[in-house]
């Protein structure tokens, strides 16, 4: 794998006009707010073959950067697993569907804790709430709820008062409950990976 | 005379006063009537006359009827030019909020007229009390040049979503060079020997949005934003608006072509939906696509479906369908599907395969590129969907077929892999495989082509991806070109639904990459940002090196061209590429998680960029937005010599009618 580019980082990114000069206009000299005499290029409109790019992204080739260091969790409580989002699919995509992974099915029935965010809208069920990835503020009553909800997300149950709301958050949330896997819809919701969260379980802001 | 501000509240007040006095007085009141019309709104039945009509296409007739308190409307029928329509009038319940009790509209489906000329119709309805009320208003059946010239077998519309004059001359800059004032190479569009302007406005605002924008070219008429293929009536069922006939079905029903819809972005999205959908909710994603084969293959005949939204048409036992009941899926009432003769729906069949129906019905699939260039071009019906949702932009697209990994990538993937999707088409790929199984239909086709991400990196005001997807679409539109010029009784269109963002080519920097890196991350105040955009001569000529595939090397040059938009909102702007893109959750993984457990994507453009400085935006919101401005429409090949002038939205649908019912030069 190649790494063109650094954008929006410190300089620190190797440009592939500093490495093979073949995208200024301009000498490296330049500086800012100088362009009284701009030199004009060498060719009229550069082309640069497949090969050369080839050779150029070869040259800027770098790294993964590291990951971004997790948020500190409490301990994993004792017969809890851990997953996260990105653990629940086979990546890529084949012809049709989703296709849950070995780590997903395995845990189907037993209690795991997983970090996320709670959608953000109103519903039916009270007692129930969307968990993604990202932050979320579907608006079911107005386009549907599937169109903005990920496919990797959670449907959450939390016992309780049937006609007392689940208050929202924005903040991150670390939730621990029992997770089930349910194909076909419900509630016109289509929630492969449901959790039930029950009374002796907390909810981690 | 001068009217002062005082005349006009005293006016204003005045008219309310008299329409308080008339409503309290009078018996039942028609207070909609459909086809939208200036004569029915404001007694004025002179040009531009608001629907208009080719002759014998099929449109709905309606009206809501208002009885007086403890009345109903027992009965009502429509007259044309004074003559009794003799055809079943379906009294539809409304359900709309703000009516009184017992409110009705009056509905006749599927009527056509085939006299050139303006008509006036009428409304009669009878309130319980046997009490009467009339209403009129007008519309206009275009007449057809039967003597035009040669017709056009073959329509190809291209819409760049939301590309105005700026996206196309961006993209020309950024792939074509200029040098010493002149463009070294001309875009595939700009080689197009017609050229004109389009108005874009819908039928409520002078801002339109993508479901009237591209509706107004399949139907010749006006919608309300966020409606295509229908107008606008007072019941909040998504399916059972007014319809007017698209054009693919009136081809399909009076010539035989079929129909062909291509795009970069979810199937379902508003541009594709208009041309093979009838809702008054461009998000109804289930119905719309269900409608797809329900209606469009029977009706349009449609023969190639090709993008992304591959989640519609997995039954929901299937992880990651999308398929839902709850405000997104149709089912018609009887009267509106014995008229049209389509069929009725299930708006609780959830559990249907769509994807399978398609192949029952003798469709080819293809999943990912490589699928698709095996597809014989013998093919007679072809679906491919490339994703589960929009598909990856072109700058993600090429980025992963050169294998490059975006900066900062905790995964070492390049984008699209990480989406899941890492074979995804060009759209130029796609339009060449259409262009063969369509050209297999004898009677010819109306395809639609749609570069769908030049309008959702303009919202998102990601200048390089925007760009690139423009070059996209540019490359797309040459396969058609070349198809015309192989099959010379083919007519191409090129334009926009709607301009995006208001872009500007503000200049072009006067700083290196090394430089502007080094200042987004020390100088991010607006005064040094804003001295580095390089106006008049200090702009010069960005000089971006063009790699193989089309595309520009990099897009982080030294003296880079600097875009500017209008109708922004509040972003965090360094003039550097952003290495992501803004996170998308309608994706099946909302981009792969990293670290933290969360997306590593931004949310918004206002933390996408944080060291680059702080524009506050001229509108509210987390995307820049649609303007009002005109946009061009370009033309080749047969009839293209209609399409010059600055004309209305719907004219571009009577003129390419006009190419393939009546010919041209």
């Amino acid at each position: 794998m190649k790494k063109l580019i650094k954008t929006n980082g410190a300089a620190l990114m190797v440009c592939l006009s500093s490495v093979f000069g073949v995208q200024s206009s301009f000498s490296e000299e330049h500086h800012d707010h100088d362009h009284s005499a701009p030199q004009p290029p060498a060719e009229r409109r550069t082309r640069v073959s497949q090969e050369k790019l080839a050779e150029m992204l070869n040259a800027t080739h770098q790294a993964p950067s590291q990951a971004v260091p997790d948020l500190k969790l409490p301990p994993l409580p004792e017969g809890v697993e851990e997953i996260s989002f990105q653990e629940f699919y086979q990546l890529p995509v084949g012809p049709r569907g989703l296709e849950p992974s070995a780590k997903l099915l395995s845990l189907n029935g037993k209690r795991v804790r997983i970090l996320g965010f709670m959608g953000e809208m109103r519903r039916a069920d009270k007692r129930n709430i969307i968990f993604a990835p990202v932050p979320l503020k579907p608006q079911p009553e107005e386009y549907g709820l599937c169109d903005d909800i990920p496919a990797t997300h959670v449907l959450v149950t939390i016992p309780g008062n049937p006609d007392e709301s689940i208050p929202f958050s924005a903040a991150p949330m670390l939730l621990t409950g029992v997770l089930s896997l349910v194909t076909g819809s419900n509630n016109s919701e289509t929630s492969f990976v449901r959790m039930l969260l029950t009374p002796s379980e907390n909810i981690t802001k | 005379m001068k009217t002062t501000r005082l005349d006009l509240l005293t006016t204003a007040f005045a008219l309310s006063v008299t329409i308080l006095a008339g409503s309290a007085s009078a018996a039942p009141a028609v207070s909609r009537l459909t086809p939208p019309s200036a004569l029915f709104t404001f007694g004025d039945p002179t040009p531009p006359i608001i629907a208009r009509f080719l002759p014998g296409q099929r449109f709905d007739i309606q009206a809501t009827v208002r009885p007086d308190a403890g009345q109903t409307i027992t009965s009502a029928v429509f007259k044309v030019d004074g003559v009794l329509i003799s055809a079943p009038i379906a009294l539809v319940p409304t359900t709309a909020a703000g009516l009184p009790a017992n409110s009705i509209s009056p509905t006749l489906r599927a009527y056509s007229n085939s006299t050139p000329g303006n008509h006036t119709f009428t409304v009669e309805a009878t309130q319980s009390d046997s009490s009467v009320v009339t209403a009129s208003g007008n519309f206009e059946v275009i007449a057809i040049n039967t003597n035009g010239g040669t017709k056009a077998k073959n329509i190809i519309i291209c819409i760049g979503d939301g590309m105005g004059i700026g996206h196309r001359t961006a993209a020309r800059i950024m792939s074509r060079g200029v040098q010493q004032g002149k463009a070294v190479d001309d875009l595939v569009t700009d080689t197009f020997p017609n050229t004109g302007i389009v108005k874009t406005s819908s039928l409520n605002s002078i801002v339109t949005d993508s479901a009237p924008g591209a509706a107004c070219y399949s139907t010749g008429n006006k919608a309300n934003n966020n409606q295509q293929g229908v107008f606008p009536d007072d019941t909040i069922d998504r399916f059972d608006n007014p319809r007017v006939e698209l054009i693919g079905e009136y081809l399909h029903r009076t010539q035989g072509k079929a129909l062909g819809i291509v795009t970069t972005s979810d199937v379902f999205d508003a541009t594709p939906g208009a041309f093979g959908s009838h809702t008054s909710d461009r998000g109804a994603g289930t119905g719309i696509c269900d409608q797809y084969l329900d209606e469009t293959t029977v009706k349009s005949g449609l023969k190639v479906l090709l993008g992304g939204g591959r989640k519609w048409f997995l039954p929901s036992s299937t992880v990651g369908s999308a398929r839902a009941t709850a405000n997104t899926d149709y089912a018609l009432p009887a009267e509106l599907s014995t008229a049209w003769g389509v069929a009725t729906g299930n708006s609780t069949d959830t559990g249907r395969d769509l994807l399978g129906d398609f192949q029952t019905a003798g469709f080819t699939y293809t999943p990912d590129r490589t699928a698709l260039n095996l597809i014989p071009n013998s093919t007679q019906k072809l679906i491919g969907l490339f994703s589960f949702s929009n598909m990856n932009v072109s700058l993600d697209k090429i980025n992963g077929r050169r294998g490059v990994v975006p900066a900062g990538s905790t995964t070492g993937n390049p984008l699209v892999q990480d989406y899941g999707f890492p074979d995804q088409p060009m759209l130029d790929e796609m339009t060449d495989k259409a262009l063969k199984v369509l050209n297999n239909t004898p009677q010819g086709f109306v395809l639609m082509v749609e570069g769908a991400s030049i309008d959702k990196q303009a919202h998102n005001m990601d200048s390089e991806r925007w760009i690139l997807d423009t070059i996209e679409f540019d490359n797309a539109v040459g396969v058609c070109k070349t198809f015309a010029q192989a099959n010379s009784n083919t007519l191409v269109i090129v334009t926009a639904d709607h301009e995006c963002a208001g872009i500007a080519i503000n200049g072009g920097s006067t700083r290196t990459n090394a430089q502007q890196i080094a200042a987004a991350a020390t100088t991010a105040t607006s005064a040094a940002s804003q001295a580095s955009v390089g106006l008049y001569e200090a702009a010069g000529f960005p000089n971006y090196s063009i790699a193989a595939d089309g595309f520009p090397v990099t897009t982080d040059i030294d003296y880079r061209m600097i875009i500017g938009y209008a109708a922004n909102v509040d972003r965090k702007e360094d003039f550097l590429t952003n290495p992501f893109p803004i996170r998308d959750s309608q994706q099946p993984t909302a981009g792969t998680s990293y670290g933290a457990n969360v997306s590593q994507l931004p949310a918004s453009p206002l933390n996408r960029d944080a060291n680059g400085y702080t524009i506050t935006g001229q509108v509210a919101g987390t995307s820049a937005a649609h303007t009002a401005a005109d946009v061009p429409v370009y033309s080749f090949g047969r009839g293209s010599s209609l399409y010059a002038g600055t004309m209305d939205n719907t004219d571009v649908f009577f003129k390419a009618m006009q190419a393939a019912l009546g010919g041209a030069k």
